[in-house]
This record gives C-alpha cells, sequence and structure tokens, in this order.
C-alpha cells in the first residue's frame, strides 16, 4: 500500500473573467505520509477548489503543488479522489466500477476487488447498479474504487455532505477503519467541525475568501475514538476555539 | 382521484384501456361517418374498404414490394445519418473547439426546410435511390447532431472527473465515459428522430420514385384511390410504431441500469 506526502507552496487561486476572483491567495500546508489531515473552513474559501488543484482536476494560477515528490500537472491516478456528488459510473456494476481504475492500468484482479468492497462492507452488491444503491453506499463504492487503484493519497471533498446524520457517523467509522487498514495519506474537506475533529491528526482552518489557513490543531485524542467524544470537554473546547477561528469572518 | 395525480404511476390495466379506448373511439368515429353516409367515399374511405384494399394488395405482393422499397430508403438514410452524427454529436458535445467550430453552421442548416433542398438533390445526386435517401439524411443528420450534443454536454463533470482520477486520459473521455454515459439518450434520440425520418419519406419519394409507400399514395391521389393513401399511411403508422418499440426494446437490452432511474 502506498502512502505519499502532499506539499502545498505559495499557492494562489485567481479565476478570471469580468470581475477577477481572488480565491486562494499564497496557501502553503504540508500533508505527512499516513496522516489524516482535514481541512475546515466557511463555505467560498476556496477548500474545495485546493483539493482540485492537488487533484490536479482545475489549474493553480502561481504556486507549486507536489504528491510524494512528483510535481501536480494535471489529474492521475496517484491521487485517488472522493467527490461530494455521487460519481460512480452508472453504466457499470459495483464490481466493474471497483474494477475499472485498475483495468486502466491492465490489471485484473477480480479478488482484490471483493477484498475492497467487503473492506467497505458491500460484499453483497458486487452484481447492483449504482441506481439500486442507496446515498451512504455509493460513497462507500466510491471509497472502495478511489482505495482500488492504490493511489499515494486520497483526496476527499465533503463526501458526506449529502447523507443524514445517522448515515454520516457510520460512515465516519468506516471510513476510520479503512484508513487505519489502509494506512493512506487522506485529506479532507468538509465544514462540519465535529467531522473534522472526530477524524483528523491535524486540522488545517481556512480563512475567508481569499483562501489561507489560518491556524492549524493537533488532534491528539486516541484512536479508535468513539462519538461520545463529542461530549468531552477537551473536545469541546476545540470546537469551540475553530468555530472562534471561523467567526473572526463573519465578524470582519 | 388517484389517476389524476401529477406524475403518479397508474396501474397497467388502465394503461392499455385508455391506448385501446382511444383507438377505438378514433376508429368507431370514422365508421360512423362513412358509413353513415355523411362524408362522400372519395374523401374518406370506409374502414372496411382501407382492410380490403390491404387485403388484396398484400395478396398480390404490390404491398410488401412497396413497404420493402420504403423501408431501404428511410433505414438506409436513417444509418448513413446516425452513424456519423451519433460520434460527431458526442466530440461536438464534449469539445467545445468542436462545438465552436460546428454549431453555427448547423444551426443554420437545420431550420431550413428539406423540401426547398430537394431539387438541388436532383440537380447534385440526380434522380433516384441516392436522391431518395439523401432527403432522409438532410432531414434527421442536423437534429440529431445538436441532440446528441445536447445529452454529452450534460454529462455530469464529477463523473469526467472521477474518472480522471482513476487514471482516464482525456483522449480516452468520449469513448469510456462520454459514450456509455449518454448511451440511453442517444438511444431516445435515435428513436424520435426515427420516427422524423418516416415523415420525410412522402418528401423523398416526391420525385421519380418508381416504388415505395409516398409513391403510391402520390399516384392514387391522381385517381381518387383515397383507400389506397389510407393504407399508405397506415403502413407508414405501423413502421413508425414497429421500429420506435425495436429502439425502446434496444435501449432496454443495451442499457438495463438507466431503467430503474425513470
Amino acid at each position: 500500500m502506498k502512502s505519499g506526502d502532499i506539499t502545498v507552496r505559495d499557492v494562489t487561486l485567481r479565476y478570471g473573467g469580468k470581475q477577477p476572483v481572488l480565491a486562494l491567495d499564497r496557501l502553503s500546508l504540508d500533508v505527512r505520509p499516513n496522516e489524516f489531515a482535514v481541512i475546515v473552513g466557511p463555505s467560498g474559501c476556496g477548500k474545495s477548489s485546493l483539493l482540485y488543484l492537488i487533484a490536479g482536476l482545475e489549474d493553480r494560477t502561481s504556486g507549486s503543488i507536489s504528491v510524494d515528490g512528483a510535481e501536480v500537472q494535471g489529474p492521475g491516478a496517484d491521487r485517488g479522489m472522493v467527490f461530494q456528488s455521487y460519481t460512480l459510473f452508472p453504466w457499470l456494476t459495483v464490481a466493474e466500477n471497483v474494477a475499472y481504475g485498475p483495468k486502466r492500468r491492465g490489471v485484473n484482479d477480480p479478488a482484490a476487488v471483493t477484498r475492497y468492497l467487503e473492506e467497505v462492507g458491500l460484499g453483497g452488491f458486487a452484481g447492483h447498479y449504482p441506481s439500486q444503491l442507496s446515498g451512504g453506499m455509493k460513497q462507500r463504492v466510491a471509497i472502495a474504487r478511489a482505495l482500488a487503484n492504490d493511489p499515494a493519497v486520497l483526496l476527499m471533498d465533503e463526501p458526506f455532505g449529502a447523507l443524514d446524520s445517522q448515515t454520516r457517523h457510520a460512515m465516519q467509522r468506516l471510513l476510520l477503519r479503512v484508513w487505519d487498514h489502509s494506512k493512506k495519506t487522506v485529506l479532507f474537506v468538509t465544514h462540519d467541525i465535529e467531522e473534522a475533529i472526530l477524524l483528523a491528526d491535524r486540522v488545517f482552518v481556512m480563512s475567508g475568501r481569499p483562501g489561507q489557513i489560518r491556524k492549524v490543531l493537533t488532534v491528539d485524542f486516541a484512536r479508535p475514538r468513539h462519538e461520545d467524544l463529542v461530549l468531552d470537554p477537551a473536545f469541546i473546547a476545540m470546537k469551540r476555539e475553530i468555530m472562534g477561528l471561523l467567526k473572526q469572518d463573519e465578524d470582519a | 382521484m388517484k389517476l389524476f395525480t401529477p406524475y403518479r404511476a397508474i396501474p397497467r390495466g388502465v394503461t392499455l384501456g385508455l391506448g385501446l379506448g382511444v383507438w377505438v373511439v378514433v376508429i368507431g368515429l370514422w365508421t360512423l361517418v362513412t358509413y353513415g353516409g355523411s362524408v362522400p367515399d372519395m374523401f374518406l374511405p370506409a374502414p372496411g374498404k382501407v382492410v380490403d384494399t390491404a387485403f388484396r394488395l398484400a395478396a398480390d405482393g404490390t404491398l410488401w414490394e412497396h413497404t420493402w422499397a420504403s423501408s431501404q430508403v428511410v433505414l438506409t438514410g436513417f444509418a448513413v445519418s446516425s452513424i456519423v452524427a451519433v460520434p460527431l454529436g458526442l466530440y461536438m458535445g464534449t469539445y467545445r473547439v468542436v462545438q465552436a467550430a460546428l454549431e453555427p453552421v448547423v444551426n443554420f442548416i437545420r431550420y431550413l426546410p428539406v423540401t426547398s433542398f430537394v431539387p438541388l438533390f436532383i440537380l447534385w445526386i440526380g434522380i433516384g435511390f441516392q436522391q431518395h435517401i439523401a432527403v432522409i439524411i438532410f432531414g434527421t443528420f442536423f437534429q440529431q447532431l445538436v441532440m446528441v450534443a445536447d445529452a454529452a454536454r450534460s454529462v455530469p463533470r464529477d463523473l469526467v472527473n472521477a474518472a480522471y482520477t482513476l487514471g482516464t486520459t482525456k483522449s480516452e473521455t468520449v469513448r469510456h465515459i462520454v459514450f456509455p454515459a449518454t448511451l440511453p439518450a442517444v438511444l431516445d434520440v435515435l428513436r424520435v428522430t426515427m420516427g422524423w425520418a418516416w415523415t420525410y419519406l412522402v418528401v423523398a419519394e416526391l420525385v421519380a420514385a418508381k416504388a415505395g409507400l409516398g409513391y403510391i399514395s402520390l399516384k392514387a391521389a391522381r385517381g381518387f384511390q383515397v383507400d389506397i393513401i389510407f393504407l399508405a399511411i397506415a403502413m407508414i403508422g405501423l413502421l413508425g410504431l414497429l421500429t420506435d418499440q425495436g429502439f425502446r426494446l434496444a435501449r432496454r437490452l443495451v442499457a438495463p441500469w438507466a431503467e430503474n432511474a425513470r
């Protein structure tokens, strides 16, 4: 299992047009191998854009991004991504979706596909089409599909944003278990502070537009973490700190 | 009334009953006005007479001969048009450069009436089979192109992005993502434009045809043989219905995954 680091140096993103928008302003961050890093920020701060830049799906205006030592030039299979919207290929079965990435590299390993599906608890759904699955199941397949490609890093753009809170908690547990097994470097974007603290080794708090990293917090609650952690005074203190950091934008 | 709730599914029996019922009413009215004598036989033949004519022409083979001739024109024209329009439309909807190049001229041509090009086709191609299929191609190609391009354009961006992050290259995008993603929509475009192709048949056989359903109805009009015109129209309608069902079946077979989504 590969696991790489992410280095973002002075990245600026400016959207052109009649009214140019400075979305990201000389933003820098580092994610270590095997780390679970979470970015929180107010909506519109450019946190999703940052993820798209690292994935190579958008072009940065300036600055440098490298993953596992290699400069990012366009998208590639070394950076797996799970999107907020459902992006399973509807014409492929669940198993075929998971097998898609390896197949592009000429690898055909049905046993591995089964293993990844079982990892996300969907061993019995290999032959189903995405339209037959619930939202949570679709995102589980999306995680399995990204992992099956054995990427150096896993980028996750609010993957549980569209799910109800029950499913969301189940998905967080599942993701932590999968991460514990695979030890992939994960960069996870969310606007949910509790989700950020529950999942993260480190939380990167972003400022409002133009987006910059306002503060980096190290989360050292013992793993495995339980949802009851949200009632822990230390947890609440950290949540309050992040809320305060995000609030600065509202007051400004 | 549950039957009158917007978008609510209705029982299968009701669907069949309504579909048949309207046909019964139409044929019933037709029977009433013809046998009742309120419309002269010269303008509107009685249903019985059309059926008699159908049996007569089916028995001596002329019905099949003309049906076959017309089917060849429509299917050939439609196939030639589709083979070019579908891939080109997919590229037009996916690549902005292709769209920018083609769209202005395509949107100009597709509003031109097909009939106005019949004299030109005769001048360029001469008369005969090629000229007939040219009319069908001209009538369907530009519509297909625009509709397929629309389908390709509506593929969600993140679906393509997800494919990129899984190792799909830009040059593979149309074949691996856009084509399968739009397949049900493309089959619907083919089904709809196939219907249009049949409607151009009479225009195609307007000039210098030696056989075909359009040809016999034009000839029949000169001899006031309204029953033959009705028969030709009914055959075109039946063939249209048949191909329509064929495309529906093809969609179910080729893209079973899209059935639940409807």
